[in-house]
Order: C-alpha cells, then structure tokens, then sequence
C-alpha cells in the first residue's frame, strides 16, 4: 500500500532519517517510536505527500506519491496533525465534516463514488455509496461526540478537540491512516479506544500508523513497529520481534537525570 | 435562526434601498411613493429620488458589500478575527495618493492617486509576506500593520502641509464620505465576480481555518486558494476605496456579525454578509444625510460610532 525507498528528511541542514526503506501493507497497524525531535512527525507528513524528501521516494500504490493529484491523494491518505489553529468558529459537526472534503470535492452532491461498505465505522446507503451526513454522524459516535455536535469547536477541552480531530480522519475514510501523537490530551478511557479504533481500522483492511510514546500501547495494539534511533540507525518489523527490553534501552537511554539546586535549608530572615 | 437571518437579509436589503430613496433633506409623503415608482412622480421627484437618491443608494450598497466581502476573505485568510479590509495598508496607501493629488493638483484626479498609492501599497505587503510560493499569515499581518502606520506618518505630514480651505475635503474623505458617490457599473460587476469566486473557493477557506499543512491533506489547492481570495480581497477593497474613500468597521464588524447568526461556513457567511455590508452602509449613509439634513454627517464618523460598541459588545461575547 504504502512503500519508502531509501527515504531521507532534512531539516535546517539536520538530517533527521537517512535512507529508510519501509513497506506497509493492507492490514496493518504500525507503531511509529523515537525519541523527541527524532523526525516523527516530518516522517508521517512526508509520507502524506505534504512534504517533500530531501532523498527517495514514497511510493502510494507502486506510484510515486508527488505525482498524485492533491484530491486523489486526499482520498487515499488521511493525516491527523499535532497541532492546528485554536480559532475554528464551527460546529465539531462543521470540523468532522471537513474530513469529507475530498470526497465531495469531485464527486458532489454529498456522495463519495468509489467508496464501498466496510464494517466497523463506515456508513452506507442502499446503493453502497457513502452519504456524507451519515459519514459524519458515524465518526462522531465512534468518538463519543454525538451530544457534542453543534457545539462550537472553539468551546471545547483538549481532550474533546483531539476527538474531534480524530473523528475528521475516520470521515475521510482514506485507506491508509497516518496518525501523528492521537492520544495526546485523552484520558486513559479515550486512549483505549482511540487505539481499539486503529486496530479495528486495521484490521478492516487499512493501513494505520501511529506515532506514539507508549510502548506497552504500540505492543498490545499494533502488529508493526518502526524505531527511530537516530538519523541512520532504525529497526523495524513485527511487534514482537522488534520491541524488546534491549531495543526500548537503546531507544530511550536512562540517562542520570539533573534537577535544579535544592531551597536553602533555613528560610532567609530578610523575607 | 440560521433561516430567520437569511429572511431578514433579503428582506432587509430592498427596503434599505426604498428607505434610501424616501429619506432625505426634501421630504416625500407616502402617498406619493407608488407614483414615483412607477414612473408617474413630477420632474423635481424624479430628479431627486431617481438621479440623486438612488444613485447614492446603491453606490453605498455597493461599497458595503464590498468591503463586507474583503473582511470576510481577510479574516480567512489570515485566521484573524481582527483583520479587516484595510490590513493590507491599502487605505493608507490610497489615502496618501488620494490627498497628495489634492496637495498638489498636476491635472491628476484624486481617484488616480488613491489607485496607484493602493496599488504600490499592496504590492509592497505582499511581497514581503510571500515565502515560498505561500503567504505567511505572520507575516502579511506584521508587514501591513508596520505599512498603515507609515502611510498614517505620511497622511500626518501631508495634511500638515495642506492649506486652510483645502483641509475640509482632506478630512471628509479620510473619514470616508460617500456625498460625491454615484452608482457604478464596474464596482457592482466586480462585487458579483468577486462573490461567486469567493463562493466557488468557500470549501478551501473553510479547511484553511485548519492550518495550510491541513488543508493540503484534505486535498486544497492552499496556495491557488490563497492567492485567489487575496486578489478578490485586495480588488474590491480598492474598487470600494476608490468610490468612498476610506469607511471603517464594515469589513471588520459584519462578518462577526453574521456568524453570531449561525453561518459559519463560508458559502454562506460570504454571500450573507455581502448582503450585511450593503444594508449596513445603505442604512448609515442615508442617517448621515438625514438625521441633520440639510446639513450632512461624515458617515465614516458615524459608522464608527455604531461600530465601536458593536465591536466591543462581540468581544465580550468571545468566550
């Protein structure tokens, strides 16, 4: 589904990964680990076709993912991102809904041609094709948002935005979901099910990768991992090949931590 | 009231124009409406109602929907609620070119001036928030915020150079004016071309509130989108310019207020407050000329009077 070949990222003439050669199938759900600012995020944007590689290709489907027209590619990568504007004046209904902007964009009349009925989150009219209003209502109760629809997106907690967000990638039902930090701001119940959601997605067919920090969460949800050690050094493959004691040391070393100076043992008279 | 808002701006907009037209320094009974506008009013109505009045009445209309437009295309583009139709420094570029022809009259009108000076303004802004085939909204804000302070300098120093007798017109069209305003064909054709663009680019506003990176990955054409609505942002604002000098608070207060009634979503929210900004200036031009008639108020002062407290009624509503 999704293939890199001897992919390289910089940034302000600072390599951040050097020739990864990567495939990930139909299926699976894969584990995105490093440390911070080990390139994660500019890894999963430059998958998306958003950004282009300092070397290689990403190859989406065998085809080379910069020739793909903007909407076609919307259709088949959906990207969650770490951060967005704080000012949306919409409803979280409004919010979701943009999620189906590229399957209305060339197809109209709220009808997404091509998109057939999967189990699980998708919706679907008699005829197979997917209504928008029933995208929406479906990722919205995927994600408990159902009672929170005509709120306003600006009103809501961080937790309820990244739902949101969320909920936006599910309605754009793309076949392959990069997921960049998903369970940031979610509660412990959220997160189960954010990531209940990626495996059920996967094993839909999809391709899902999540970057996460959450090792016993990559093990127990995802079927593959990839861990960035550093610009050259990455190891990837099957979940329980790849994520071991040994590999999670090199990953994240303990080094001796620093705290500030210590308060004076007798308070000073002067205050 | 998403439906209630929609019915009183349709409404609300021929009967702005026909209030237009009935109100002024010469009183017009009611019973001497339906002639007139069936073509059956005397000589002296005609001349007052149809060549004056109405003339008048649309150039306001039209100016406000035009600056109504801009302000909303800004704030998208910009992801600013503050921005407004004049971030760019295009009225201090126009006012500066506007008034050096008034300063020193070489046979150049003042409506050449104000074109060339918002032009150059324009231009300059927008070359420096260009980077990388994208405009960085960062910069656009801070690039014109720093061009309408030194237009502001300029404007000073040029009214400090005026003489007596001409400060008076000087002043009237700072403060925007539409007394010399006549309809024009041009303004109203690009106020409609301008809006079904805007319209056909409301999808993209719409994901651009997300962030560019964003909107890109739902499928936007972010950089064809952005120059788009700048360009229709920048034209009618300069088009509006150019007929009333320079008219506060429009193109910053409409927009909000439209969205308070629902419409967020810009295939609405545009159109809606193009209708918004028409009635708006159509309903202040004809007050300024009439409240102290025959005397005639500067209707940027008044607009501004009603402004403020709008404005600052919307910011206590923001969370």
């Amino acid at each position: 589904m999704l293939q890199t070949r001897a992919l390289s990222i910089r940034v302000a003439n600072r390599t951040l990964v050097a020739g990864l050669d990567w495939s990930m199938a139909a299926g699976q759900c894969w584990a995105l680990l490093g440390r911070n600012g080990s390139g994660k995020t500019l890894l999963l944007q430059t998958l998306a076709g958003l950004r282009p590689a300092a070397a290689g290709d990403v190859l989406l489907t065998g085809r080379a993912i910069q020739h793909w027209p903007a909407i076609e590619r919307a259709r088949a990568v959906a990207l969650l991102t770490q951060v967005e504007p704080v000012d949306y004046w919409g409803s979280v209904a409004d919010h979701v809904a943009l999620g189906c902007l590229p399957q209305t964009e060339a197809g109209g009349r709220g009808a997404t041609p091509g998109a057939r009925r999967t189990p699980g989150f998708s919706g679907a009219s008699d005829d197979g094709l997917l209504r928008r209003p029933e995208v929406v209502a479906r990722a919205l109760r995927c994600l408990h948002l159902g009672a929170l629809a005509g709120r306003p997106w600006h009103g809501l907690s961080g937790g309820e935005r990244q739902r949101t967000r969320i909920a936006q990638c599910l309605a754009q039902q793309a076949l392959v979901q990069l997921w960049d930090e998903p369970l940031n701001h979610l509660d412990p119940a959220y997160q189960q099910l954010t990531l209940d959601l990626a495996q059920r997605m996967a094993a839909e067919g999809r391709t899902v990768v999540l970057s996460v920090h959450d090792p016993a969460a990559a093990r127990r949800y995802c079927t593959h991992a990839l861990l960035l050690y550093d610009s050259k050094h990455f190891t990837l493959g099957p979940v329980a090949e790849v994520l071991d004691e040994t590999s999670l040391r090199n990953l994240y070393p303990l080094d001796p931590p620093e705290f500030p100076d210590p308060p004076p043992a007798t308070p000073n008279p002067a205050l | 009231m998403k439906r209630l808002a929609i019915a009183g701006l349709l409404i609300g907009a021929p009967a702005c124009l026909m209030l237009a037209l009935f109100s002024g320094s010469v009183a017009i009974s009611p019973d001497r409406w339906w002639p007139i506008l069936s073509g059956h009013g005397s000589p002296l109505e005609n001349e007052i109602v149809w060549t004056l009045r109405a003339s008048r009445a649309l150039a306001a209309f039209t100016v406000g929907g035009l600056l109504a437009l801009s302000g909303g295309l800004m704030q998208a583009l910009l992801r600013n609620p503050l921005a407004d139709p004049y971030l760019l420094g295009l009225s201090g570029g126009a006012a500066v070119g506007s008034l050096a022809c008034m300063l020193w009259p070489l046979g150049t009108p003042p409506a050449v001036g104000a074109t060339i000076g918002a032009a150059l303004s324009a231009t300059v802004v927008v070359s420096i928030a260009h980077r990388r085939l994208a405009l960085d909204p960062y910069r656009l804000l801070l690039a014109g915020v720093a061009m309408a302070s030194g237009t502001a300098a300029v404007v000073s120093l040029l009214l400090a150079l005026a003489a007596p007798g001409q400060l008076r017109g000087m002043l009237f069209w700072l403060m925007g004016d539409l007394s010399a305003s006549v309809a024009s064909p041009l303004a109203a054709l690009v106020l409609v071309a301008a809006g079904v663009v805007s319209v056909f680019l409301a999808r993209g506003l719409d994901a651009l509130a997300l962030g560019p990176l964003k909107a890109a990955s739902l499928g936007i054409a972010v950089q064809r989108t952005q120059w788009l609505a700048l360009a229709c942002a920048v034209i009618a604002t300069a088009c509006a310019v150019l007929i009333a000098g320079t008219l506060g608070f429009v193109g910053l207060v409409v927009p909000h207020l439209v969205r308070l009634s629902g419409h967020h979503l810009h295939r609405q929210l545009l159109p809606l407050s193009i209708l918004a900004g028409g009635i708006l200036l159509t309903l202040a031009d004809t007050a300024a000329r009439s409240m102290l008639a025959p005397a005639e108020l500067p209707v940027g002062a008044l607009l501004a009077l009603l402004g403020v407290p709008v404005l600052l009624a919307l910011v206590l509503r923001l969370r």
